[in-house]
């Protein structure tokens, strides 16, 4: 029958005597030794070990740094500790004259801290990080203690051993261990740049797996993007342009090129970074047509725009598609595609867009009979000042409807006349409505109704100053001719959100 | 007894009470107890705070890209309602995050056109309205014309000098003339710059708010916008997509070419 009382006390007792020989097998600090202040009264008697560097030697007492406690010891025993840096004390704790002293039993020469980590570090084979971090902890703690910069610096060595055995550890598609990393790197005070070179790293295997998703995963992208803001320095801000020696590296080996940078230098490989993907993200979206360049090249000149060349090129794709839809555009719509070619020196293009444009309403027009024909023959001279197609319409319609005065009022101010039948041309061309001289107190042959085209040309040319307003009904211009304080013309037009193009609605003058 | 007595009559004395001191006194408004309470309501208070606006800001980062690209594709499309909307949930995002990038600050600058653009005036009737009102005795703006906006481009008259810029746009309405003044700082430190290529012409936008009646010294009408709400324009497409059209190119080369460089004087601006 087991008698359970006896087995408890037993094992209390095995226990017991296996903590104090624990305890006795490990010296104090003097760090720990004054952590226990407290209990230094209740402690008078007992036989303490304590371990520290030498301060004081000489006089039959040695004191160590940051311990108040003087240690007694006869001149046999401080011979041997003279010159040594630390040593381990084995006495008993007494009070002298209401004072506390140690009375040394037995003192043994320690090596140095330096020496320490020298063979702590010695005796590792194939070492953990772990036990580089226990290592790099204790030599913390005494570099602290000691206000030792040496052994800090050895502690920090210790640190950056445990992170880059750790670093080559993790697995190549590891980001967050990368991540992880970067923050074991903050906490232990190792070096910015090897912190930055986790993340940059732990940053771009998230975008060579993201990457290689098809279709490319855009709300991942988006959030890695606003990763990289946060994470990358200067990662938004744009650079003066993006090219070069050290583009082209950063493209070929982003990891290697990092690590071989200054960190002025990765501010700029930072941007290199988000470009990429910025970019990457913005030509997932584009149209192989072109149809929507405009948004595009929106995006890059907002987000990436040290690409304007690459935005410009998306927009004249823009462009072209419109060419491409020119048949079914406005009037409008297609004269200004026009302008937006001939302002790129593209006149080629502009007057294809013009002529597919006015051949897509031949069909229609010609149904219109001689009005349609009269219309299609204003569009071919005033959008491609083809004269002769124009005649040619124009006369088609005068056979259709010899009546139709309008018809034969254009070509005779073109200069035509009819001879037995045939129009033939005998003076040279004069425009319907004569173009006035400028006459700043007065309106000239400006009228009301006119459009703004035509009442430039009464004018004689563009207005000293012009003013326009937006509101949600339209636009109003007003034209000024004149010099300010004098008694100016001024001409209002206004055009409406349906009928764009601006018609005069009021002429007078200023004073 | 006597003695008993003796002793009673002295506890029944009044105790003397010196003239001025109040028997009753108010307790302490600040006891221990108050304080506690007090201190751990406000540390909970600030908590709180702390944690919702950290919230504020992780909701704000993510709403950043998400709505500044509705916003744009509302844009593009002319969808003035929905762009005005997203990109100001953007710049409330940038805002918040205090932002002062590249990007933040296009989000800025949109968001001032999409709103501009989205509570435009609804035409320019309302001083024919004010001109017609007044020839009665009672002309006044409309409460519903006032602080929408206009998108005016046009020349300043007066770029130098403190006083407010004066829009060379001489209207007249019934008989009334009308003059517009916007007292705005960047207007007229705009003008000063353009007057360098020749002309002090700037594009910008501001709120209607008020018309001042003529008066004997001035026999203008003037329609004042708010200059505290005076921005300048700095995109083509918005301007484009709210009604500007122009079939010359060297006209509306031009207008870029002062959209440009009115961007760079705003992104030069403190």
């Amino acid at each position: 029958m087991i008698r359970w009382p006896t087995v408890l006390i037993t094992l209390f007792v095995i226990g017991t005597v296996t903590t104090v020989a624990g305890a006795a097998d490990t010296a104090w600090s003097v760090e720990s030794f004054n952590r226990r202040k407290p209990d230094w009264d209740q402690l008078v008697g007992a036989t303490i070990r304590m371990e520290g560097r030498v301060s004081l030697l000489g006089g039959g007492q040695i004191r160590l740094i940051k311990c108040e406690v003087p240690i007694r010891a006869p001149e046999t025993m401080t011979r041997s500790v003279r010159g040594r840096d630390s040593i381990e004390v084995t006495g008993h704790l007494k009070r002298d004259n209401n004072r506390l002293v140690i009375e040394a039993d037995r003192i043994r020469v320690l090596p140095s801290d330096l020496k320490e980590f020298d063979s702590r570090t010695a005796r590792l084979r194939m070492p953990k990080p772990s036990e580089w971090y226990d290592i790099g902890d204790w030599a913390l703690e005494r570099s602290t203690f000691y206000d030792d910069e040496e052994l800090a610096k050895k502690a920090t060595s210790a640190f950056e051993h445990g992170v880059n055995i750790e670093w080559r550890g993790l697995d190549a598609a590891d980001a967050a261990g990368r991540f992880e990393l970067a923050q074991k790197v903050a906490r232990y005070n190792l070096p910015e740049p090897l912190r930055m070179e986790l993340i940059h790293e732990g940053d771009r295997i998230l975008w060579t797996t993201a990457a290689r998703t098809t279709p490319l995963d855009k709300e991942v992208v988006t959030k890695l993007l606003a990763k990289l803001v946060e994470d990358l320095p200067g990662a938004s801000q744009p650079l003066a342009s993006i090219k070069g020696e050290l583009k082209d590296r950063y493209d070929r080996e982003p990891l290697s090129a990092y690590r071989d940078s200054a960190e002025d230098v990765r501010v700029q490989l930072h941007r290199f970074f988000y470009t990429s993907v910025q970019l990457t993200l913005i030509l997932e979206d584009a149209a192989k047509d072109g149809r929507n360049g405009d948004e595009i090249a929106m995006r890059i000149d907002m987000f990436v725009p040290e690409y304007r060349k690459l935005a410009d090129q998306y927009r004249l794709q823009k462009l072209n598609w419109r060419l491409k839809q020119a048949a079914v555009a406005t009037r409008p719509e297609i004269v200004q595609l026009a302008a937006e070619f001939r302002a790129r020196s593209l006149p080629d293009q502009a007057t294809k867009a013009l002529t597919r444009w006015v051949k897509a309403q031949e069909p229609r027009l010609r149904q219109d009979g001689a009005l349609g024909l009269l219309q299609l023959a204003d569009e071919q001279l005033s959008l491609l000042q083809d004269e002769r197609s124009a005649v040619a319409l124009l006369v088609e319609a005068n056979k259709r409807d010899p009546t139709f005065a309008d018809v034969t009022d254009k070509l005779k101010s073109l200069g035509y006349s009819n001879i037995g039948g045939t129009w033939t041309r005998m003076t040279p061309a004069i425009p319907l409505t004569p173009v006035p001289e400028v006459n700043t107190t007065l309106p000239g042959a400006v009228a009301v109704g006119m459009n703004a085209t035509a009442a430039r040309d009464a004018m004689g040319g563009d207005a000293n100053s012009i003013a326009r307003v937006l509101t949600r009904g339209g636009v109003t211009e007003v034209w000024s001719y004149g010099v300010p304080g004098s008694s100016r013309l001024i001409i209002r037009l206004e055009g409406t959100r349906l009928t764009p193009d601006l018609r005069v609605v009021e002429i007078a003058n200023e004073r | 007894m006597k003695s008993g007595r003796a002793a009673a009559a002295v506890e029944d004395k009044p105790v003397p009470v010196p003239d001025g001191i109040l028997l009753e006194t108010r307790s302490r408004l600040l006891t221990p107890f108050r304080l506690v309470v007090f201190i751990i309501l406000l540390i909970g208070t600030f908590t709180i705070w702390g944690i919702w606006h950290r919230q504020q800001v992780n909701a704000a980062r993510a709403n950043v890209m998400v709505a500044n690209e509705a916003g744009m594709k509302a844009l593009e499309e002319g969808d003035f309602v929905v762009a005005s909307r997203e990109l100001s949930r953007a710049r409330d995002a940038v805002d918040l995050l205090q932002r002062t990038d590249a990007e933040a600050n296009s989000i800025r600058r949109h968001c001032r056109e999409a709103v501009a653009g989205q509570h435009l005036a609804s035409s320019f009737e309302f001083l024919a309205d004010y001109a017609a009102q007044s020839r009665r005795g009672n002309g006044r703006l409309a409460a519903r014309d006032r602080n929408t906006w206009l998108i005016l481009d046009a020349t300043i008259s007066n770029p130098e000098g403190a006083e407010p810029a004066i829009v060379d746009m001489p209207l007249q309405f019934e008989g009334m003339r009308f003059r517009i003044e916007v007292d705005s700082a960047i207007v007229k430190a705009a003008a000063q710059h353009e007057q360098a290529t020749g002309k002090a012409r700037v594009l910008f936008a501001a709120q209607i708010s008020e018309i001042r009646a003529p008066t004997a010294g001035d026999s203008d009408a003037v329609l004042v916008l708010n200059g505290k709400s005076a921005f300048l324009w700095t995109n083509l497409n918005t301007y484009s997509a709210l009604g500007y059209f122009e079939e010359r190119p060297e006209a509306l080369q031009l207008t870029q070419d002062l959209l440009a460089r009115q961007l760079e004087f705003v992104q030069g601006a403190p």
